[in-house]
Parts: C-alpha cells; sequence; structure tokens
C-alpha cells in the first residue's frame, strides 16, 4: 500500500482533513476501514501521539510528529498490527492511561510533561529485562513497541533521513576512511 | 515492452535459448553474434532495462507500507522467496510467487527454490561476486574419488574465464593465489579503515590465510553503454546505469545489436520432443503464460540456461512415451548430485576503536577471505575441501542502536545522531559435496496451473559439510579475536538446502554417458543439439560463488556447438 493510500484511508474514516471523492473510498478495502475505525478511541490517539513526542521531541531537529510517525502509527498500530500485537499494545497503553488517572485524577494528555515522562519510564521500567535485545515473541509490551514503532517511523521518514540524518542518493564514490567530523550525523540509506 | 513479442512459429531460428537469466544471456550474446537467427524463450514476465527497476533511488520515505513487510501477503504468495535478504518491496516485482508458481515445499525436508519470474532472471538480484575456480576444484572429485571426474581442467576454462571478465567487468585485486587464479580485472573496490585493521591482523597472526577485497561484476571503470557505479546501493533493486553486470544492462542489448534476436517473454518452456532416430532435440514445447496458447519451435542447436532446477524440471518432463523415462536420463544421474553452499556460518564481532571514521557511500561490495583449508593436502581436519569467507565492517545505526540503548527523549535522540560502535562480520560458504540422493524429481500427482508436474526436492547436508561448518565459526571466532574483537557472536543457523541459492549439479557433465548427462562441451551425451550450460552441468562445487563459471562455461559451449553445426556434425 501507498503511503497516500494510507492517509486516503484515514481520511475516509475519521473524516479528517483530506478531502476526497466517494469513489476513492470504495477503494479502501472495507476490512481496512474498520480495522482504523475500531482501533483507537480519540483519547487513545491523543496519547500515543504524545508518547511519540517524548520519545523523539523537538530538538534542534524536528520531532516524531512533525516527522508525520502519526500517521506511520496510525497504520502500524491499525493495519499492520495482527491481533495479538494489537491487543500487547493497548493493554500497556491502559495501564499506563490508568496510572495517569491514579497518580494525578486526570487523563494522560493533559499532565505536565515531567508527568508523562515519569509514567513512560515506568512503562519503560515494566519491560526492562536484562537483555536488551530481548523483544520477545511479540516484539515486546507496550513500551518498546511505541519505541520501536516511533523511531522507525522517525528514521524512515523524510525529515528522519534529510535532516536528522543525510541522505546522499547518489554518493558517486566510496570512501572507507571517511571522517565522521565530516558529516556530523548518520547516513540515510 | 507490454505486449508479447509475437513470433510466427514457422519462422525458422537456427538456435533457441530457454532462460533469459546469467546463462541464457550469454547463450544468446555469442549465438547472435556468431550470426545465427536467435530466438530466446523466457517464462518470466517482460521487464524493460531502467523503467522496469520501480525500486532503484527510492528514499525511504517512499516505499510501500513506510517500509514494513506485508507480512501476510509474504506468507501467502511469496513463502519461499521472501526469505531471501534481496526481497522486499523495493524488488518484489522481480521475484516469483510461490502461490502462483509453486512447487512441493515440505518443511520436514525443506529445500528453498529461489528464483525469480522476469526476464533478467536471477541476473537482477544477484550479489556479483566473481570468482574463478582452480584445478584444486577440478581435480578433487577424481582425487579422493567423489562423485565423478570433471571433464574439464582449469587450462580448458582459463580463456573463457577472461573472455567473459573483460565483457561483464570484474573489479577485483589479484593476488597470485593458485587456488583463486587471478582474473582481468578492473582496479580494485577500497577496504575500510577497519578492513585493513582485520586484514593485517590476520596477515599478522594466521600464515594460511588473506583477506581481500571481494571480486564482483560491479564496474568501477566504465564499459561501452555502462557507466562505473556510483555506489547507490543496494544494487538488487536493480541499476539503471548498468554498472552491475546483468543480462538486461549487457547480454541482452549486445544480442539486440546484432539484429539475430528475438525475445519471447511469459512462454514457459514445458519440454522438449526428441527424435530417437537422430538422436536430436526436435521441437521445444511452450505455454504462454498469459493466454495458456501452446506453441512449438524447432532449432538446429537447443541452448538449456533455465537454472539448473528449472533446466532439470524441463528434462525430467521431456519422457519417451513408452519408458517413461527421460531422453536425456541415459545414466540416472538427471536430478540426482544436487548441490548447493553451506551458509549462515560465521561470526560476528564489535571492532573497537576507529570512531573518527564512518565510510562514504554505498559500496556494493565486501571482503574475502579465500579457501586456506585442505590447499596443499589434507589438513587432517576431519573434513575435506573447505570454505571462504564472505563479511565487511562497518558501523552500528539508529536500527539496532535504538534497542540496545535505554531511555528516551532528547538525550537518547542525541545519541543516536552518532554511529554506533564498528562491527566486523565473517560468514563462511563451504563446498557441498555431491551425493545421489540430493535431489529434484517431479511431483507423482502435484502440477502447476499450466498441468505441469511441479518438482520436489529431498536435500540432506553430510558429515563433511557439519564439520567444516563447526571449523568455519571456530575460525572466524579466531580471526576476530586476533583483530581484537569484543563482544563476539558466533553463529551457525540452521542449514537448509538452496538458501545460498547457489544449487547446482542436477545434471552433471562427465565423459561417461552411463554416469553424466553431458559431455564435456555441455552438449547432451543422448542429443547432439542440445546444450545446457547452466548449474546443472556441475560435477562439484567449489566453494566459491559460481556463477562466474556458469557463463566461461556457457561461452565455451556455444563456440564449440558452432564450430560443429559449420563442420556439419551437429
Ligand atoms: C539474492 C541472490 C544473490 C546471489 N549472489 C550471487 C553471487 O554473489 N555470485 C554468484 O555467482 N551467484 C549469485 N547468485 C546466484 C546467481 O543468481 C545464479 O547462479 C545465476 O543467476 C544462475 O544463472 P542461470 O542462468 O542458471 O539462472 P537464472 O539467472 O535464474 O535464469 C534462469 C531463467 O530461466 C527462466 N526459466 C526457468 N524455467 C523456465 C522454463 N521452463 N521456460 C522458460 N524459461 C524458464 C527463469 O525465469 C530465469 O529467467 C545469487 C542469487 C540471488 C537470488
Ligand atoms: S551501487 Fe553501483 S552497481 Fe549498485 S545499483 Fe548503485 S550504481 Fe549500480
Amino acid at each position: 500500500m501507498q503511503r497516500r493510500d494510507v492517509l486516503k484511508s484515514l481520511a475516509v474514516v475519521l473524516g479528517g482533513a483530506v478531502s476526497h471523492s466517494c469513489s476513492q473510498a470504495v477503494e479502501v478495502p472495507a476490512a481496512q476501514r474498520v480495522a482504523v475505525a475500531g482501533v483507537m478511541t480519540d483519547e487513545q490517539r491523543a496519547a500515543v501521539y504524545r508518547c511519540a513526542d517524548l520519545i523523539i521531541p523537538v530538538t534542534d531537529t524536528p520531532g516524531a510528529i512533525d516527522a508525520g510517525v502519526d500517521e506511520f502509527l496510525d497504520y502500524v498500530i491499525s493495519v499492520w498490527y495482527q491481533e495479538d500485537e494489537r491487543e500487547v499494545f493497548f493493554a500497556g497503553l491502559a495501564q499506563m492511561l490508568a496510572e495517569a488517572q491514579g497518580a494525578y485524577g486526570q487523563h494522560f494528555i493533559a499532565l505536565k510533561e515531567s508527568e508523562q515522562v515519569a509514567l513512560l519510564q515506568a512503562a519503560q521500567g515494566r519491560e526492562l529485562t536484562s537483555n536488551p535485545l530481548d523483544f520477545g515473541e511479540s516484539g515486546g509490551g507496550f513500551f518498546k513497541k511505541i519505541k520501536e514503532l516511533t523511531v522507525t517511523g522517525y528514521y524512515t521518514s523524510k525529515v528522519g533521513a534529510t535532516i536528522e540524518r543525510k541522505y546522499v542518493p547518489m554518493p558517486g564514490f566510496y570512501d572507507g576512511d571517511y571522517k565522521f567530523s565530516e558529516v556530523g550525523r548518520l547516513w540515510a540509506k | 515492452m507490454g505486449k508479447i513479442d509475437t513470433i510466427d512459429t514457422t519462422q525458422e531460428v537456427d538456435a533457441i535459448v530457454i532462460g533469459s537469466g546469467i546463462t541464457g544471456g550469454w547463450a544468446a550474446k555469442e549465438l547472435s553474434e556468431k550470426g545465427l537467427k536467435v530466438l530466446m524463450l523466457e517464462r518470466g514476465k517482460p521487464l524493460e532495462h531502467g523503467t522496469g527497476y520501480v525500486g532503484e533511488h527510492q528514499p525511504p520515505w517512499e516505499r510501500n507500507n513506510k517500509g514494513m513487510r506485508p507480512r501476510e501477503l509474504y506468507k501467502d504468495e511469496y513463502e519461499i522467496q521472501s526469505t531471501s535478504y534481496a526481497f522486499d518491496e523495493t524488488t518484489r516485482h522481480f521475484w516469483n510467487n510461490d502461490a502462483q508458481n509453486p512447487y512441493d515445499f515440505n518443511e520436514q525436508d525443506p529445500f528453498h527454490w529461489v528464483r525469480a519470474d522476469v526476464v533478467g532472471g536471477r541476473s537482477l538480484l544477484w550479489a556479483r561476486q566473481s570468482y574463478r575456480w582452480s584445478d584444486l576444484d577440478f581435480e578433487a572429485n577424481k582425487k579422493e574419488g567423489i562423485g565423478i571426474d570433471w571433464p574439464i581442467r582449469y587450462k580448458d576454462l582459463a580463456p573463457w574465464y577472461s573472455y567473459v571478465e573483460k565483457f561483464i567487468g570484474v573489479s577485483g585485486q589479484a593476488m597470485g593465489l593458485d587456488h583463486l587464479p587471478d582474473g582481468e580485472f578492473q582496479k580494485p573496490m577500497e577496504m575500510n579503515v577497519v578492513e585493513r585493521h582485520v586484514a593485517s591482523a590476520i596477515a599478522e597472526n594466521f600464515s594460511d590465510r588473506v583477506m581481500t577485497i571481494g571480486r564482483t561484476a560491479t564496474l568501477t571503470e566504465p564499459l561501452p553503454g555502462r557507466a562505473a557505479c556510483h555506489y547507490c546501493g543496494p544494487c538488487h533493486r536493480g541499476c539503471s546505469t548498468g554498472s552491475y553486470f546483468s543480462s538486461l544492462s549487457s547480454t541482452l542489448p549486445a544480442a539486440k545489436a546484432t539484429g539475430n534476436f528475438d525475445l519471447r517473454a511469459n512462454a514457459l518452456v514445458e519440454s522438449l520432443e526428441y527424435d530417437a532416430d537422430t538422436k536430436r532435440v526436435s521441437a521445444v514445447r511452450v505455454i504462454d503464460t498469459v493466454t495458456g496458447e501452446r506453441s512449438r519451435y524447432s532449432a538446429k542447436l537447443i541452448f538449456l540456461c533455465a537454472s539448473t532446477v528449472g533446466s532439470t524440471q524441463i528434462l525430467l518432463n521431456s519422457t519417451d512415451a513408452d519408458s517413461g523415462r527421460s531422453f536425456a536420463n541415459t545414466s540416472d544421474a538427471l536430478g540426482r548430485y544436487m548441490m548447493d553452499h553451506t551458509y549462515r556460518a560465521g561470526a560476528r564481532g564489535i571492532i573497537p576503536g576507529f570512531e573518527e571514521y564512518y565510510p562514504y557511500g554505498n559500496r556494493p561490495n565486501g571482503i574475502y577471505i579465500p579457501r586456506f583449508r585442505n590447499v596443499d593436502g589434507d589438513d587432517g581436519l576431519g573434513f575435506t575441501r573447505g570454505y571462504g569467507y564472505q563479511g565487511s565492517a562497518g558501523r552500528l545505526s539508529w536500527d539496532t542502536m535504538s534497542k540496545i540503548t535505554p531511555g528516551f527523549g532528547a538525550d537518547f535522540k542525541a545519541g543516536l545522531r552518532k554511529p554506533g560502535p564498528w562491527y566486523m562480520n565473517l560468514g563462511g560458504f563451504g563446498e557441498i559435496l555431491p551425493y545421489a540422493h540430493n535431489t529434484v524429481a517431479l511431483h507423482k500427482s502435484k502440477k502447476d496451473r499450466f498441468g505441469i508436474p511441479q518438482v520436489t526436492f529431498h536435500f540432506e547436508f553430510g558429515e563433511n559439510e557439519k564439520r567444516h561448518r563447526e571449523d568455519v565459526v571456530e575460525q572466524a571466532v579466531a580471526m576476530l579475536k586476533a583483530a581484537g574483537a569484543t563482544r563476539i557472536d558466533p553463529f551457525n543457523a540452521e542449514m537448509v538446502g538452496g538458501a545460498a541459492i547457489h544449487e547446482m549439479g542436477t545434471a552433471r557433465m562427465g565423459h561417461d554417458p552411463k554416469e553424466a548427462v553431458l559431455n564435456a562441451h555441455n552438449q547432451a551425451h543422448a542429443a547432439s543439439n542440445l546444450f545446457v550450460t547452466d548449474g546443472s552441468a556441475m560435477a562439484s562445487a567449489s566453494c566459491v560463488n559460481p556463477s562466474l563459471t556458469y557463463m566461461a562455461l556457457t561461452a565455451r559451449a556455444v563456440d564449440y556447438a558452432v564450430t560443429q553445426l559449420q563442420a556439419g556434425a551437429i
């Protein structure tokens, strides 16, 4: 599926910002429309987006949401994920949202940044294993999943590849002794 | 292309080439340049050089599904092909759809038949590593009494290696090793700073081995119609500048330029018809994969270049009505002695230091450590023959570093901006011996959508393969240690036949028609006008990547065939 189709399908179900005709709506498989609409409430979505920006915040370069990671998350969580992965993801999210209510009596998205960070750190703490590469059968719990998705979405986005990293589509030559100081950031490939 | 090139079945052609991959491209070029009218039959879809490479130079943010693999589609329709590192959404259009064109895959006795389904075959997808054989390889069967003796020696093939290398363009470093002969090299690519460090550690600590830059059919200097590499990598998405060798960039344009060449895509060869009186192939039976229409072609020469499994399937399916046996199988060798290389054993490790370096450009090549086991006689290690290593050094990037770096937020992000430590990876490719029980056969009942019997495999690894793999792992660890590596991670993954994509040997060459399908010139013992020049011809496997040898055998076979044809002997 092309990225623009993802956008289109999301716009269809969310009644969102992108205008579209009915004929385009027909192109989106029915199962997928149901999936996107049924998977996340607005509040869940807002919390997930907020976590993405806490993981990759705006610094001297744009953060996750400015790079379009929100669309990436929608796609993966609603369409690409299989049911078992989705269950793990939402169970962990629910726990974090419940903790927000319990500790601060408010929804996660209404909290101060430092409070949100503390809650996300707590989610991380629940999943720390001795082996950081151990993502488990289903790719870890909520924290590892949101972190991995945010990172993947960010570094493969246009912002992540061309602003955060450096993208040279046709390098022209190979230099195996090139200095890191000449580039100062990661290469995008 | 789009539409199928239509060819009048009554049209007189001198030669038919079956398959447009690495060997078929060579057969077509050579035959047409020698003035023969050539018709190429290719089961795959049409594909144009350049415009067909839709994944080439595609930036990461434009990938389908943002680069997320459509897992269900891959499982349902590309179960085998998607096991290859080169399979993803930038290359999927080149590959076989396993649901549409299945074979009898058995998880208990697995064999991976990795194949393309487009004009150009696997020449588009290959990793281009190109090494010559030597007499260490050609003489091994005879010396050890394994399999049958090769009917040729290095001196028979050496001029053809040169001929092929000059045309395809192979970059590499001359080393003067007897058992890995130098070729006609373009200037070598560079090892990076850490690879040079590892190479000198190996040279200092192991007198029997040396590490060099890979020999690759990728241009470092331009050739007519083809530009030097611009280091965009990875190559398997296609290369519109023709900087790596493929049929589309190189041999097919040469064939077309003669005016003697026609190509029919979507043309699946079902079988060959045999005339037992004249001992010749009298016709080639073809099915149009789009219309289902059947047709027949005949020609003075038939070059069967449909890949090891493809060609063997066609031969097995060319049966005599009375005996039910393939005309080509005078020896019982047809479909037996399947080989591949052992693969996915070795080690990787972190090389401390060198933090100021970060290579520029995507070099489409790695390093090579030529075979050093049993080179001057038996080393007494409990296995015969040997293996070579391929690998490379690089720096870990965000994908790995993000997983091993705890936390999140601004510091986490800033930390990922710097590449991670250097790693060095060494993976062995080892020689598999020819065993009669390793087979490809026609399934008794399963047919494809055109009614052609599906192939089925049986593939076992022997003790020799298991033992050399243990040595592959041990020696990789030892070399990495010598280079000061830390966190060394040995690997020895489960072996699956076909996974190294160097399947070969199921219609082997040999002097005796009772033992071999083909003679010393890749000519079928049973049919004077039939030549089989792909990997099925191999009587042993060596441990080097095979395609350069297939090309040299093909060019040599064409030369012989045309000489014989002109002399009236065919
Ligand atoms: C990812 C990858 C990496 C590789 N790396 C290397 C490497 O570094 N070095 C190396 O030496 N080798 C490498 N190989 C192997 C190399 O690609 C093969 O050895 C080589 O392509 C074999 O050439 P061929 O002509 O026999 O077969 P192919 O190139 O596969 O061509 C055979 C053609 O015949 C067609 N065909 C099959 N059956 C029929 C039929 N019944 N009728 C009509 N047409 C038919 C096929 O569609 C195909 O186009 C690699 C392969 C892959 C996939
Ligand atoms: S790296 Fe070189 S050979 Fe490979 S696709 Fe790019 S230009 Fe072509």
